[in-house]
């Protein structure tokens, strides 16, 4: 095809001193580039890509498509949904422009083969992503691999794209601080919730996983003597119990006889208001079968809407308690149908719907009925279905513009980088010969409206920050209760979960105390495993105590660091305050020599959010607005870390005990 | 010539689960602009003016977002160019129409918005039928010349449609906007406070915190458990009561009588206290620091911490508000005038505390009005049923207020010779929910601009010499654009554009043809392109040499090296940017930018420059 050049990116010379065109369609014909995420950002990405004139493209995303999608990711139709959409957005760009080579992936870029060497492949890294684990994971990657990584993220009308340039050059991702998701202590959300977010979290995180996880012994904090006595969580299938009449006796037993029995408990109820059991069900819907309340309009209990088939159709309504008790039963009911003939299908038998997921309509369903009977327990004000799902899913409200602007923007910056590396390889043409002064690399910020003049608000990129564990020479402080604390929580609460880890390898001073398991011999994953179920000083060689200094290190994202344990004991925690019982920190000791540098205040920024949907981090629709001074430029800027924006703002955020 | 268009799907939402099959579609943006503001875009139909990559981005995100319908006129053909950076166009699609082929692969994208072309040339459609933008609520034009333009604004102006004017030119972005009035009412502004009235209680509100006060009912019956569910609006206003201050001005709060109230707070919290008047500030506020803050319940230290609602204005009225108020059109509605401003003119005669039906035209706004109350209240500490009590006084005074608000209202609407029935009570309700944002943005009309009227070129010449360096530097981009459209328009290319454009395409509009290989006079183009840059900055009287220290000069020599050209990486960002200004004008949400915002895509900055 002849393109003519003068609609390449042929001008992003600063003034005066620009390279020829033809020297700029080169650079982008010949760039290998690597697109994590193939989502919102991504489908825009991908187009802006091929139409700038990159010729090798790969890219990654584990996802599959789903209607809300949409409304902006354009690669994707209706016919799509349920599609992968590395190969959907791979196949609608070559429609389009069948000259490029795309390499799409269905995968997580946590795969062992997206490894250091993967990642060497490529001249940059773009990230569209939605989740903060993945982020740090190719942080670390790009670290290792020493490839510059541009990252970005949009949230409503904000978005951002940063550029990490590579260690000792500027800021990595991880050098400035990220908001993590709040948890809540499990006794608030087993018996003394306060605030509607809490009745939402008892139905993922709580009653969801008890019901209908495949797992069917599963320990669970909802197992408490009254329960298993009354067995009020297994369905009593051999002796002919349906699924509607197990979820009426669930109902009954959440919703009425265990708040009676949390009523005799007096001290629980000196300094709060006493929740109300509510009435049995077959009072609520008077009278009518268990059967016949789930099948509602649709008697096969097949149809994928529970609200729908029991006739609650406006999800902008609070339902009433009877309506959620219907459509609790018949929720529980279509689960649990769908599972077992899912089950019927495979040769183990065993099929659950093993976690809340926002696009399950009928896990929607469950989660807004058993938060409004809840409520009403409590004496909660009571959410909409639609606002339910919102909190239940950690929805980020997303359009298609933010998502343009900064698509463009991310290959705006990706050509800088890839300039600046061929100048610096000095690999120029003749062209190029003289252009010394490309346009420096810049984060740039997304705002709603151009206040102050600025819709884009462009800003020298943050310096390393000494004190980052994962690009600097930090150590971090682990406070927990050593004598209670295991080295299992270590690994899967400290290490994969807060910090992203994904293979780590604790060694004590004296010993290996854990290692990544594949591949090992049967009785080292013995003792290993032995390890894990330990407490931190009972691990063996003379456990870990106070003032132990733990190396971590994690080969396949090629991160290491040295990690002080500090005892606290068990009765000095609060458990509201710190629901985790434990704090991880930046040493002490290291932060006070970094402050001379300029690095440690700088750029709390980067607030990580999300186009899409899924795992955003920040669960709170508080209104967090953080100032950061930013470490140059001297200018404050202001931002909206969470992602309250949306239109039914200020009424969200009542609470009643 | 309307000669393709596939009709609203029929079915496609069937009566059956419509609303949930759109909800589950539009879930990510009803969560930003709401079922209402959805509803407004599913209403709205646009027309784009050249099918180039900026306009046709713009649309892309617009009919992603559910938009009613999009037509799209252009009479260009699908040449290479476009395969180039056009990412709406396939390679089958070489040599046909370029609306025909853009709708038709726009469509894909969300069958449920309909889709039209006209195969006709933008200067034709603009000089002879103007009347065909009366359909639209939006007109979308990308790549028009300054004098079209100015054509079609007028149009537009007259048909009460919005316009969106948008084109890239290398790195250099421009949006403008232009409508004779647009309302916003639904600002939605990043910070707000809630207005809860503790210093000037009503008596519904007054009685209802007595009865917590000592002495007051129940005040003394209460157990500490359930005295630790007082909400804090509640114990803010007992406090105030207490203190004596109740309707007294911000400035009657010292520091003194500050830290009083926050003592106050305490001490009714404190057992020990539990039985003393809380005015004995001295004694309380001993008490108070006798026990520290460790045992004070939770609704006790949000009080503590929203203590700013007992000194701050209740109900003041926002700066932007009064200048809104102050809009001439208030004291001249017509018949036909929209609601919005009848509803200002009912709330201005309530500000002003008119009695009654008549409202003096003259009467000042008194500095110590108090606006309509918003009616929410925000998350607080307390047992349901006393929330829920607080939460019906506050919605029942709003809605007393609106009411108040409407019955002023339908004096203006009666005085105008309009129907009462024109304002309902639901839409007066919204109304003073958002009515502190109200604000009406007119813009410079393109007319004015092009001729350098209504101020617009001393505005150009001050934002030449803005402080602001961005400012600056994006106002001196503006002038080098207009330069470019100026030499467009007399040598029928862009400059630094191959001159076989100018020989083989004698129609004006037409940049698409032409390749690299053609020849091109760089040198003559630039020295063309700087004397229409020297002229321009004649017009409104700045000097070229010293603007932003001659930074003109290479501005000009890298707009001849553009070439007229339109790099998708740009046209993409100011899609974005052009789709989210429809939204805003089509919602009626958030505030739009302002005329004329510059886009410079190698310094990643924005500006504002008319």
């Amino acid at each position: 095809l002849s393109r003519p050049s003068r609609d390449l990116f042929a001008h992003a010379g600063s003034l005066g001193v620009m390279m020829s065109p033809s020297s700029d369609a080169q650079l982008a014909k010949d760039a290998k580039v690597l697109m994590v995420g193939a989502g919102g950002i991504g489908c825009e990405l991908l187009k802006t890509l091929v139409l700038s004139g990159f010729e090798n493209i790969e890219m990654i995303d584990l996802d599959t498509i789903d209607v809300s999608n949409l409304n902006r990711q354009f690669l994707f139709r209706r016919k799509h949904v349920g599609q992968s959409k590395a190969f959907v957005a791979r196949s609608s760009a070559l429609k389009f422009r069948p000259g490029v080579s795309i390499e799409a992936h269905h995968g997580n870029v946590k795969d062992d083969k997206f490894n250091i060497e993967f990642v060497k492949g490529f001249d940059v890294v773009l990230n569209g992503l939605d989740n903060l684990e993945a982020r740090k994971h190719v942080n670390r990657l790009c670290l290792a691999a020493d490839i510059p990584l541009v990252e970005s993220g949009t949230t409503g009308y904000l978005g951002q794209v940063t550029v990490h340039e590579g260690k000792n050059i500027n800021a990595c991702f991880e050098c400035s601080p990220k908001p993590t998701p709040k948890s809540h202590p499990i006794c608030t959300l087993r018996d003394t919730p306060e605030k509607p977010v809490h009745c939402v979290a008892y139905a993922t995180d709580l009653l969801f996983p008890k019901l209908f996880n495949s797992n069917r012994d599963l320990t669970s904090d909802l197992d408490e003597e009254d329960a298993r006595d009354a067995r009020a969580f297994a369905c009593d299938a051999e002796n002919g119990e349906s699924f509607a009449t197990f979820a009426t006796r669930v109902y009954d037993f959440v919703f009425r006889t265990k708040i009676e029995s949390l009523l005799l408990k007096e001290e629980m109820w000196e300094k709060r208001s006493r929740p109300k059991p509510l009435p049995a069900f077959r009072d609520v819907v008077k009278g009518e079968s268990a059967d016949d309340v789930a099948a509602g309009a649709d008697a096969t209990l097949q149809k994928p809407s529970a609200s729908e088939a029991v006739g609650v159709a406006d999800a902008q309504k609070v339902m009433t308690v009877e309506q959620a008790a219907r459509v609790f039963v018949s929720s529980v009911a279509r689960i649990m149908t769908r599972d077992a003939e899912a089950a019927a299908n495979r040769e183990d038998g065993v099929c659950g719907t093993d976690a809340f997921d926002k696009d399950d309509a009928l896990a929607v369903d469950f989660v807004a009925a058993v938060s409004t009977l809840r409520s009403a327990n409590y004496g909660i004000p009571p959410q909409s279905p639609f606002d339910v799902k919102g909190v239940a899913g950690n929805i980020v409200h997303a359009v298609a513009t933010t998502n343009a602007i900064v698509g463009g923007l991310i290959v705006l910056e990706a050509m800088k980088i890839l300039r600046k590396k061929k100048d610096a390889k000095g690999v120029e043409d003749d062209a190029s010969a003289k252009q010394k002064s490309y346009p420096p690399c810049r984060y740039t910020f997304v705002k709603k409206r151009a206040t102050n003049n600025r819709l884009l608000e462009p800003v020298e990129p943050d310096p390393p920050n000494a004190s980052c564990a994962v690009c600097g020479q930090a150590r971090l402080e682990l406070v927990c209760d050593t004598e209670s604390f295991t080295l299992g929580r270590l690994l899967h609460d400290v290490l994969k979960k807060k910090l992203g880890m994904h293979a780590p390898e604790i060694n004590a001073p004296e010993t290996v105390l854990y290692e990544h398991l594949e591949g090992l011999e049967e009785d080292e994953i013995a003792q290993y495993e032995k390890n894990l179920l330990a407490v931190l000083t009972a691990t063996p060689a003379g456990g870990v105590r106070n003032g132990t200094e733990l190396d971590i290190t994690d080969f396949s994202q090629k991160f290491e660091f040295k990690l002080l344990v500090t005892h606290r004991p068990r009765s000095e925690w609060d458990e509201e305050e710190d629901p985790d019982l434990f704090i991880l920190r930046g040493d002490q000791s290291a932060i006070g020599e970094a402050e001379e540098g300029d690095g440690a205040e700088a750029g709390g920024d980067a607030a990580a959010a999300g186009d899409d949907d899924d795992d955003f981090e920040i669960v709170d629709d508080g209104d967090e607005l953080e100032i950061v001074e930013s470490a140059d430029a001297g200018t404050k800027r202001k931002r909206d870390a969470s992602a309250e924006e949306g239109a039914e703002g200020a009424e969200k955020a009542r609470r009643v005990e | 010539a309307l000669v393709w268009s596939s009709p609203r799907a029929p079915g496609a939402f069937a009566a059956t689960g419509m609303e949930e099959a759109k909800r589950r579609r539009y879930d990510r943006q009803l969560r930003i602009w709401g079922e209402h503001g959805q509803a407004r875009l599913e209403s709205c139909k646009v027309c784009l003016l050249h099918c180039g990559p900026t306009g046709v981005e713009t649309i892309k995100n617009l009919v992603l977002g559910g938009i009613h319908s999009f037509t799209l006129v252009d009479d260009a053909l699908v040449t290479p160019r476009d395969l180039g950076n056009n990412f709406f166009v396939h390679e089958s699609d070489l040599g046909k129409g370029r609306a025909a082929a853009v709708a038709a692969h726009l469509h894909e994208l969300n069958t449920s918005v309909s889709g039209a072309f006209v195969d006709e040339s933008v200067d034709v459609v603009v000089d002879q039928n103007p009347d065909f933008f009366a359909a639209f609520t939006v007109v979308v034009a990308s790549r028009v010349s300054m004098k079209t333009l100015a054509k079609l604004d007028e149009a537009c102006r007259a048909r009460d449609v919005a316009l969106v004017a948008l084109d890239t030119l290398g790195l250099v972005g421009t949006v403008r906007l232009s409508r004779t009035e647009h309302r916003v009412l639904e600002a939605k502004p990043e910070e707000t406070d809630f207005d809860l009235r503790v210093n000037k209680p009503w008596p519904a509100l007054m009685d209802f915190a007595r009865r917590f006060a000592p002495g007051g009912g129940i005040g003394d019956e209460l157990t500490d458990a359930q005295r630790a569910h007082i909400p804090w609006a509640v114990t803010l206003v007992n406090v105030v009561e207490g203190l004596g201050m109740r309707d007294a001005p911000p400035s009657a709060w010292t520091a003194d009588r500050r830290a009083a109230a926050k003592a106050a707070i305490k001490a009714a919290f404190l057992s020990r206290a539990r039985d003393t008047p809380s005015a004995d500030d001295a004694e309380a506020a001993a008490t108070a620091a006798a026990l520290g803050d460790a045992v004070l319940p939770e609704n006790a230290t949000e009080a503590l911490a929203a203590a700013r609602h007992a000194w701050k204005a209740p109900g003041a009225v926002p700066p932007s508000l009064k200048e809104t108020l102050s809009d001439p059109k208030l004291d001249a509605l017509e018949t036909n005038a929209p609601s919005f401003w009848f509803l200002l003119a009912g709330l201005r005669a309530f500000l002003r505390g008119d009695g009654g039906d008549e409202a003096s035209k003259l009467a000042a706004l008194p500095s110590d009005a108090v606006m309509p109350l918003e009616g929410s209240i925000p998350d607080m500490t307390s047992t349901t049923e006393w929330y829920v009590e607080l939460q019906r006084l506050y919605r029942e005074k709003a809605d007393a207020d609106a009411d108040a608000v409407l019955r002023h209202t339908r004096f203006f609407l009666r005085a105008a010779g309009a129907s009462e029935e024109a304002v309902t009570r639901e839409e007066a309700r919204f109304f003073c929910r958002h009515a502190a944002h109200a604000r009406a943005v007119r813009w410079r009309s393109v007319k004015d601009e092009l001729a350098w009227a209504d101020g617009a070129g001393a505005a150009l010449a001050a934002k030449l010499a803005d402080p602001d360096a961005t400012v600056a530097w994006c106002a001196a981009r503006y002038v080098v654009a207009r330069a470019v459209d100026v030499y467009r328009e007399t040598r029928g290319r862009y400059p630094g554009a191959p001159l076989s454009v100018e020989k083989n395409d004698a129609h004006m509009m037409r940049d698409d043809a032409g390749d690299d290989d053609d020849v091109c006079d760089v040198e003559g183009d630039t020295r063309a392109l700087r004397s229409i840059v020297e002229t321009t900055l004649k017009e409104i009287g700045a000097e070229a040499e010293r603007v932003n220290g001659g930074v003109v000069e290479s501005m000009v020599v890298e707009a001849v090296r553009c070439a007229g050209g339109e790099p998708h990486t740009v046209a993409a960002v100011l899609g974005g940017v052009g789709a989210q200004e429809v939204i805003k004008l089509v919602t009626g949400q958030f505030e739009p930018e302002a005329h004329t915002l510059v886009y410079d895509a190698a310094k990643a900055v924005t500006a504002a420059v008319l």
